[in-house]
């Protein structure tokens, strides 16, 4: 209600204000009467709209594994807020910023409204160089668009063959569509990619335990409160992954947990660390391969455990194999290890979950074989990596590493918690055999409390939905591969590209020039996504997706044990469509049709057919469903490796630079000491994953940019001063391969010799250059996992004739104050 | 008589945004003013710490610091923002909430001066918003008005806790009645080691922090303002779902 509605004019109040205050004979301070409202009867009430609102069912469905439960609130037709929605097991109720910030995602600026054609591509004339920043589009149908994408797919099969033809799957989000696009590429015989980020950690962890990939697997959630000892190590918990476990881990504390934080950067979960090891960056191998020998030495070893499932018992040759029970017993194959039995006197067949007397330590003859035991290799391996021995190399003091172990070995069930920072250096494999082996020394598996690493349990729906009968299948390259193809190197070169929810190419993928520079050989690329990302400038033919609110949708999430249904909030706004629209009329134009399913119920009751638990309908009406089958503490039963017991010895281990890894050897690239470039390019970078996006997801959102500006270097106030580099100047980080502009930010967090520039921001968002132009491709041998922070760079103050008005002089935003809902364009 | 009062668990706050981000959004807050700001106490800079950084390998925790400090209108029981307005724009309500009636507010900002919290926002210029029509459950405010956090007053008034409360990813918000000695927030203000910022200008405000001690936080997943009948949405009129 306005005030001339109430017959007040603000104009009349201010004429009356100092008669009233005089009329009082008060002089401007504490105006009694005026000031007291307690005789009013109802307080005032504010207009409010609460009880408009209808709520529909969300969740949000980015690549940070949360898959979060929300509901939307929407009135008029229009998204008007997120709240965190309480899902079926309540303990499960979370959310994050960016989650509740959906309303700007959906009503963003740069939302995609109608197909577009690059202007200067043409079939038969793709003029690959005229992709980039300065390409433009043109407004098409969605019908030629289409023919478009399935012509050039059908030419590049014809003249090149099936896998000439990639269907990128990025991680934008991968409910239904990525299944109806899966079930294409397959159909199709095209190239699909297979992950080179994210799975070091995993499979060198795996190769112990059997389980692993993308980090590393650890009881439901809700146990985490039961830890006794939580070490997080290279993990930002309170900062990128904080709507999952945020308040579960501040539970365990409030209990009486001891949070360990192993980084060396000193953020917000540091913070909330009663020990923090501030390890050098690149050296938790040999960080972990330390607290290794701390357990042998100041003996926590858990010897039941040890006997009864791992292989530290078991006989070990000289030549490296493990001896196997046909190599003495008649009866015996040449798969099972053999133990000593010190009871009976003898070597004995090692089965899995079996306990027995077996010696852990000593040599042995049998059979006119010197063997000695697998735990006897760790502690070989471990023997040169005392605390004190190592405090100088790894950066952290010797009691303090001792006290860790201490506390892994003394105070019952805890563990480790990883997040996906040691990943990102080449050999960050063999920290994940390093610390299962730790846990497996301590016997922390398999019960409640303990922490084996960072992916809690998830639940799923039971589906048979997914690869055609008699289809060829796609082809799989990790993402290397995929480059090599996309430059020509191999034996089917990729011609054409759609590429669904990612952004890869133009902004996430390393030594990204490298990347986009072998796109130059792509006949044609089409992107399908929601907002308008560095990617869509790279495209050929643009396809505008439908918000996630704007469709219905089902999924299960691993770290979060219920699915999930989210309805439509209303209609695509402008030409959008959700992506299974897009890709049945695909499938039609390319012969398929018969195999797709148009409407999206349709669809989504044929993906559930399998499952017998719950009924679609059922699930729509709730929004979520418990699945009480995801087992709350793991690792019970035989271990998923050849033996059955946890491999602490590896005998099938790869190598690295000549190591043969049966037990680790710690091993780095670029964050040596006396890497060759060292003195050239002193620092090393990291891209840590920001607060305020996931990954390059959520871009663009005025709440999040009020924040975060624009990126930012954190740089350790030595660092910068000796560089002559003051708190918010401009900076230029640069090696060999390119260079990025940002803003410095003093950040005493940040060990000196290492800096940071958030990775996710968009080339758009960069003065000059972009993080990915910074990094490299070198992979190890054994996993081909991208290495993004074991780089280096130098850093300098940017030119003077750097134009930094994007930030400096911004112009307001012309999109600022009309409507983007909708309407007219 | 009723007392509304908020403890904020600073232990427990990790300085996500997510409250001040549900409040912009809640309350249709223009992009040029915020209402709940969370301040990073240690470096200069947001989200860096205090202190030296230990290369000698040391534990940097007892040596380092970084807190976060979640700050709106305090709801102070003595608020100078009362005192001062000279046209009853500013009251205290019978629930203890400090509100605002813009409608008779004149926009002089004596108000603001005399917040020693930085609490409240003039509208200098027309609202701002993205998507242009707004968010949230209120309606905007007109050019010329002040205005700040209102604990919700719309939603307790509906029986539900405000919007920063049920956003925060780390239970470090709780709501309730302070004249209530069973409810959470007076168990906690009892219990706890908490704080009053800026006690010595005596505002008295409603707000209280805990530090040192970490509480178990709102222990609750639902919507409803506690005492209340359970609900899990905030459609007041939805009943229990």
């Amino acid at each position: 209600m306005s005030s001339e509605e109430k017959g007040v004019s603000r104009r009349s109040v201010l004429l009356g204000a100092g008669a009233a205050a005089g009329a009082l004979g008060l002089g401007g301070g504490y105006v009694a009467s005026l000031g007291d409202r307690s005789d009013m009867e109802t307080p005032h009430s504010l207009e409010n709209f609460l009880n408009e609102n209808k709520v529909v069912h969300g969740y949000c469905s980015p690549n940070c594994r949360g898959k979060c439960q929300m509901d939307v609130y929407v009135r008029d037709g229009q998204i008007q807020k997120v709240e965190p929605k309480v899902p079926e097991n309540e303990a499960y109720k979370r959310s994050c910023t960016l989650g509740l910030s959906h309303t700007q995602r959906a009503y963003n600026p740069t939302r995609l409204k109608y197909p577009m054609k690059r202007t200067d591509w043409e079939p038969g004339n793709p003029n690959t160089t005229g992709r980039g920043e300065d390409a433009e589009f043109e407004q098409i149908s969605w019908g030629e668009a289409l023919d478009y994408v399935a012509d050039e797919m059908r030419r590049v099969r014809q003249e090149y063959s099936p896998q000439s033809v990639y269907f990128e799957q990025g991680s934008g989000s991968d409910t239904i569509g990525g299944t109806t696009f899966g079930r294409l590429a397959g159909a199709f015989g095209g190239t699909m990619k297979s992950w080179s980020i994210d799975i070091n950690v995993g499979l060198g962890f795996r190769r112990i335990t059997g389980a692993g990939y993308f980090n590393t697997p650890t009881n439901q959630a809700t146990d985490i409160e039961n830890a006794n000892t939580i070490v997080i190590w290279g993990g930002n918990i309170f900062e990128s992954r904080f709507q999952q476990d945020a308040s579960k881990v501040l539970n365990a504390k409030e209990n009486g947990a001891k949070i360990v934080v192993v980084d060396p950067v000193y953020n917000t979960t540091t913070a909330k660390a009663d020990l923090w090891l501030p390890v050098k960056p690149g050296k938790d191998g040999h960080l972990a391969m330390s607290m290794i020998n701390v357990a042998f030495e100041e003996d926590y070893l858990d010897r039941e455990f040890l006997r009864e499932r791992t292989l530290g018992p078991a006989l070990v040759k000289e030549d490296g194999s493990l001896l196997k029970t046909g190599e003495i017993f008649d009866d015996g194959d040449d798969e099972t290890p053999v133990a000593y039995d010190e009871a009976a006197g003898e070597p004995v067949p090692l089965e899995p979950e079996t306990y027995g007397e077996y010696a852990l330590f000593g040599e042995y003859e049998v059979d006119g074989m010197t063997v000695t035991t697998g735990l006897t290799k760790v502690r070989e391996a471990a023997a040169d990596y005392s605390p004190e021995k190592m405090a100088n190399y790894v950066g952290v003091q010797a009691e303090n590493i001792r006290q860790t172990v201490r506390w892994l070995g003394t105070r019952g069930p805890g563990g480790i918690l990883t997040g996906l920072g040691v990943d990102r250096y080449v050999y960050g494999h063999i920290f994940g055999q390093a610390y299962a082996i730790l846990l497996a020394m301590l016997g922390q598996y398999g019960q409640r409390g303990c922490v084996t690493g960072g992916i809690t349990q998830g639940g799923y729906f039971a589906s048979d939905y997914g690869a055609i009968e008699g289809a060829p299948g796609a082809r799989y390259l990790q993402q290397k591969g995929i480059l090599e193809a996309l430059e020509g190197g191999t034996d089917h070169p990729i011609k054409a590209m759609y590429a669904m929810c990612s952004n890869f190419t133009a902004n996430q993928m390393p030594d990204r020039q490298r990347w986009l520079k072998a796109l130059e050989n792509v006949d044609m690329v089409a992107v399908a996504d929601i907002q308008h990302t560095p990617n869509v400038q790279y495209a050929d033919i643009v396809l505008p997706a439908s918000h996630w609110f704007e469709r219905e949708d089902i999924t299960g999430t691993w770290t979060q044990p219920h699915v999930r249904y989210r309805g439509a909030a209303h209609d695509p706004l402008w030409e959008s469509k959700h992506d299974n629209w897009m890709l049945v009329r695909l499938a039609e134009r390319l012969g398929y049709g018969e195999h797709f399913e148009r409407d999206r119920e349709t669809l989504m009751r044929k993906i559930l057919e399998a499952e017998t638990r719950f009924t679609f309908d059922e699930l729509r009406e709730k929004g979520t469903i418990f699945i009480e089958d995801s087992p709350e503490i793991i690792w019970q039963g035989e271990f998923n490796t050849p033996s059955g017991r946890l491999e602490l010895y590896d005998e099938d281990a790869p190598s690295e630079k000549g190591n043969s890894l049966e037990v680790p050897v710690p091993l780095e690239s670029r964050t040596r000491d006396d890497y060759p470039t060292a003195d050239e390019y002193p620092l090393t970078f990291l891209q840590k994953h920001s607060r305020w996006r996931i990954h390059s997801q959520f871009g663009h959102m005025p709440w999040m940019r009020r924040i975060h500006p624009e990126p930012t270097l954190d740089i350790h106030p030595k660092d910068a001063r000796r560089r002559d580099i003051e708190d918010g100047d401009y900076v230029r980080v640069y090696n060999d391969r390119g260079e990025a502009v940002v803003k410095a930010k003093y950040n005493k967090g940040y060990r000196p010799g290492l800096v940071n520039i958030d990775q996710g921001w968009w080339s758009d968002d960069y003065i000059q250059g972009h993080h990915n132009d910074l990094t490299h491709l070198d992979v190890s041998e054994a996993i081909e996992n991208f290495a993004f922070y074991d780089v280096r760079v130098e850093v300098e103050a940017a030119p003077d004739d750097i134009d930094t008005s994007m930030y400096t002089n911004p112009k307001k935003a012309d999109w600022l104050g009309e409507s983007t809902t909708g309407g007219e364009n | 008589m009723t007392s509304y009062g908020m403890v904020i668990d600073l232990e427990r706050c990790i300085g996500c945004q997510a409250c001040s981000t549900a409040c912009m959004e809640e309350n249709n807050v223009s992009l040029d003013h915020i209402w709940n700001r969370v301040l990073t106490e240690g470096g200069d800079n947001i989200d860096t710490p205090a202190g030296k950084y230990p290369e000698d390998g040391g534990d940097g925790t007892g040596t380092m610091s970084m807190e976060y400090l979640p700050m709106a209108c305090q709801h102070c029981d003595n608020a100078p923002c009362v005192k001062v307005c000279p046209v009853n724009a500013t009251y205290t309500r019978e629930d203890g909430i400090v509100e605002i009636d813009y409608d008779v507010c004149i926009g002089c900002r004596y108000c603001i001066a005399a917040c020693p919290y930085n609490a409240r926002a003039f509208n200098y210029d027309k609202p701002v918003h993205v998507p242009a029509e707004g968010t949230g459950n209120v309606p905007e405010r007109p050019q010329g008005v002040v205005e700040k956090c209102t604990f919700c007053t719309h939603r307790v008034e509906e029986e539900l806790d405000p919007a920063c409360v049920i956003a925060c990813p780390a239970d470090a918000r709780i709501f309730g009645d302070l004249d209530d000695p069973n409810s959470t927030v007076s168990k906690y203000v009892d219990k706890y080691e908490t704080e009053q910022l800026l006690e010595e200008l005596e505002a008295d405000p409603k707000t209280y922090y805990v530090r040192g001690q970490m509480s178990p936080g709102r222990q609750r997943p639902t919507t409803e303002l506690e005492g209340t009948r359970r609900k899990k949405t905030s459609i007041p009129e939805g009943g229990e779902q």
